[in-house]
């Protein structure tokens, strides 16, 4: 520690005894040297200048000095050893004038007047050189003790933080190579012939350095080679988190925090590392003061990346869930989709009949128009055939089972059976009708028969193509709320309607099946009516391939109220196919179970996407079923969907 | 009184009556019958055989409730009674398995698809009665007014020679 002096400069040698007698509390730190003139002061101070001792503080009489004046303190000012001296007037009496030139020429610090008290000069004292020490030595903190404690422990914490802050300010433009590499290049010169701990270390490859999940001591300065940072998953397999190249520090979480390491750390390269423990680095960091900033500037930064790394990994994360999500609706729309293609082709043939029947209703209708319209051959009877076209236009057909019967009892009247169906067809058959319309026209009743049965062709063709129509009408209809993009729009609507649609889809597959429908009075039901159809779509295409082609399939609806008096709505879809194996009934609802094959319906995902579809309707889906007997699925939906 | 008869079976009312106006121009000479299933159909066809009647072809659609169109034709097949009728399938759906089965099993003689066509059908149907009368009537000769008279004729004076 370097020394100090104070010099009290007075011509009376009691108040040179008395200030000697007062400053020796500084004895310890400082020189304390009186001397009575200028002269003797100069002497003194040559000899201060070769000890190194620089004064600090003088306390000046002017009398003591030849011409009785301030000019040795401007003397003072003016030497390069003595300029920075807290210069103390020390005086009973002063002269304005003086007092001006000591201010402006001697840079005068203060002026303490005589008669003075001991506590008074010990306080300008310790002020001064408190002034003079925290602007001349760095160490000041050693002075503590003697000067104003105060100020010089504030004077520390702000030369700290302003060390620390030009630190930071400093590296701020450092690279984080740069900075690593100037920490370990430092760290490896403290250590250069000082390592009797084994600080500096090199580790070959599969050297585990933390290990998660137990508590660690040890923080790693990596200087060569490459580590890898690995986590366990929920499986318990080891997933790669990252790695760490030269310049990274390892351990620091655990190492700072205490907690148990969150990461596994193994080295995969030839590694050179600096291993420091608590001590060991307190060591460091106490006698490299210098390296803390660089220290802490690199913990942050090491911070900040994992920070960084880890919000990218949410970030990231998130978007992945975001396109799971996505590649989740669409794999629903596709399993939908799929569906719809297996049914294309019989939707097709089911448009098929209809425009068929159509052709051939219009082909045949200009065939008879010409005649219905044209010259009358039987002018008694066309009124009748009008009635007849109206009739067969708006009423049902005959079924071909009863048009048959009365056929053969038509037989005796009109002798020939094609002659005695048509009059059957025309409802016209039975004797009285036979006596009032055609007796009259003898051997040309066949005629009149056919005449008339011209007019009854042109009402039914009329009436299939307006049946054929509808039926088409009713098919694209299926289709389009089938195909319809979910709106995600809840709706209230009766659920027979989307089952009815779905049949329609499935129609042309059911016609080997008897479908039998128990449908009750339903009330209206809030839901989804797209994602419902979807269920039932799976759940009838289910039954299809459970049955192989043909068999039985009930549709039963009924309203219920539930136990805690929620009104709601089941649907039961029941077929006779093979049944579910006991053992499998609870896995058929899982997403990667599917006992599809090829030319079943759906992709084999159809259970699973039923049970999310419900559970968003909060309701149920059951099954019951016993093997080579039936297969039911019963679905419940609350009548209103819990907002 | 007509000793043949036609039956068409189609599950769709609608075809049936387009089918049965098809063949109107054969009623003078065979009985039309239209069955709504397979089942309708064989009770005709019990109905018909009580009365002395013969089934001279069959025009079946495939895909439909109950029973299936071919499934029906094997069995006309197989009973000596309608192994001769001419079995024709009108059918937009029949898929190759079943009509390989129709062919090998059922003895099918023609396959009409869906959409027909109205002149088409009756073409065929009239060359495969012509064939049904040729090889199963004794007196062929009056069905040559609705029928393929000169292929009639031809077969007569082949077997008088």
């Amino acid at each position: 520690m370097k020394r100090y002096s104070i010099m009290c400069v007075d011509h009376n040698p009691e108040i040179r005894a008395r200030v000697q007698e007062e400053l020796t509390l500084f004895s310890s730190h400082f020189n304390v040297v009186t001397v009575s003139n200028a002269q003797e002061a100069r002497l003194e101070i040559e000899i201060l200048k070769e000890r190194d001792e620089p004064l600090s503080s003088i306390l000046y009489e002017p009398e003591s000095s030849e011409n009785q004046g301030i000019e040795f303190l401007i003397e003072l000012n003016q030497d390069d050893f003595t300029r920075n001296t807290r210069k103390i007037l020390f005086s009973g009496k002063m002269m304005l004038s003086d007092m001006v030139d000591a201010v402006n020429q001697a840079r005068l610090d203060y002026y303490i007047q005589k008669p003075w008290n001991r506590e008074g000069l010990l306080k300008v004292l310790i002020d001064q050189m408190t002034t003079y020490i925290l602007s001349h030595d760095d160490n000041f903190l050693s002075f503590a003790k003697v000067l104003d404690q105060d100020r010089i422990v504030k004077a520390h914490v702000d030369k700290q933080i302003e060390k620390y802050q030009i630190g930071f300010l400093d590296y701020s433009k450092v690279s984080d190579e740069e900075l690593s590499k100037e920490l370990i290049d430092a760290l490896y010169h403290f250590f250069k012939g000082n390592d009797q701990n084994n600080a500096c270390r090199e580790y070959g490859p599969n050297h585990f350095l933390t290990r998660e999940g137990e508590v660690n001591n040890l923080l790693w300065f990596l200087a060569e080679g490459e580590v890898v940072l690995k986590r366990k998953n929920t499986k318990g397999i080891d997933q790669e988190v990252m790695r760490e190249r030269k310049g990274a520090l390892i351990g620091v979480m655990s190492f700072i925090s205490g907690e148990k390491a969150f990461v596994s750390t193994h080295t995969l390269t030839d590694v050179e590392v600096i291993e420091l423990d608590h001590a060991m680095l307190a060591e460091v960091m106490k006698s490299k003061s210098k390296l803390l900033p660089l220290f802490t500037n690199l913990l942050i930064r090491g911070f900040n990346h994992r920070l960084q790394y880890s919000i990218l990994t949410e970030t990231k994360l998130q978007e992945t869930l975001k396109s799971l999500e996505t590649a989740h609706a669409r794999l629903i729309e596709s399993e939908k989709m799929a569906i719809l293609g297996q049914l294309v082709a019989g939707v097709a043939h089911e448009l098929n009949n209809p425009v068929a029947a159509i052709l051939h209703s219009t082909e045949n209708l200009e065939k008879n128009i010409s005649v219905i319209t044209g010259s009358d051959s039987f002018p008694n009877i066309k009124n009748l055939g009008r009635k007849i076209l109206d009739q067969a236009r708006s009423a049902a057909p005959q079924s071909t089972a009863e048009t048959r019967i009365r056929t053969e009892k038509a037989i005796k009247l009109y002798h020939s059976r094609n002659t005695a169906r048509k009059a059957v067809q025309l409802n016209l058959d039975d004797e009285a009708h036979f006596k009032k319309h055609f007796q009259k026209f003898g051997k040309k009743v066949e005629s009149a028969v056919e005449y008339l049965y011209l007019f009854y062709q042109g009402g039914v063709f009329l009436r299939n193509i307006d049946v054929c129509a509808r039926r088409i009408a009713d098919i694209v209809k299926g289709l389009k709320n089938y195909t319809r993009p979910d709106t995600r729009k809840m709706e209230t609507i009766d659920l027979h309607t989307g089952i009815e649609d779905t049949l329609v889809i499935f129609e042309n597959k059911l016609k080997s099946y008897e479908v039998i429908k128990e449908y009750a009075e339903l009330p209206l039901v809030e839901c989804f009516p797209q994602e419902l159809q979807q269920v039932w779509t799976n759940l009838i295409g289910n039954a299809i391939d459970a049955t192989g082609g043909r068999g039985q399939l009930k549709i039963v609806t009924r309203a219920v109220t539930k136990r805690n008096s929620i009104d709601c709505v089941e649907v039961l879809i029941e077929d006779d196919g093979i049944g579910i194996p006991p053992d499998l009934k609870e896995k058929i609802f899982e997403l990667n179970f599917t006992t599809k094959r090829e030319g079943d319906f759906g992709l084999g995902i159809g259970l699973a996407i039923c049970v999310q579809i419900i559970n968003r309707h909060n309701g149920s889906i059951k099954v019951e079923s016993e093997q080579g007997k039936y297969t039911r699925f019963l679905v419940t939906i609350p009548q209103v969907l819990p907002k | 009184m007509n000793e043949y008869t036609i039956i068409c079976v189609d599950d769709e009312r609608e075809i049936l009556d387009a089918v049965q106006y098809d063949l109107e121009p054969l009623a003078s000479h065979f009985d039309l019958e239209a069955a709504e299933s397979v089942d309708e159909a064989e009770s005709v066809i019990d109905q018909m055989q009580s009365e002395n009647r013969s089934l001279a072809l069959v025009l079946c659609d495939h895909i439909m409730p109950g029973r299936l169109g071919v499934d029906f034709l094997i069995q006309l097949n197989q009973e000596l009674e309608t192994k001769k009728a001419r079995k024709l399938l009108l059918t937009g759906q029949a898929d190759l398995e079943a009509t390989i089965e129709a062919v090998n099993q059922a003895g099918l003689h023609y396959f009409l698809a869906k959409p027909w066509d109205s002149g088409a059908l009756l073409k065929v149907v009239i060359d495969q009665l012509t064939t049904f009368v040729i090889e199963n009537v004794e007196e062929p000769l009056s069905f040559v007014k609705v029928l393929d008279g000169a292929r009639i004729f031809n077969s007569i004076h082949e077997n008088e020679i």
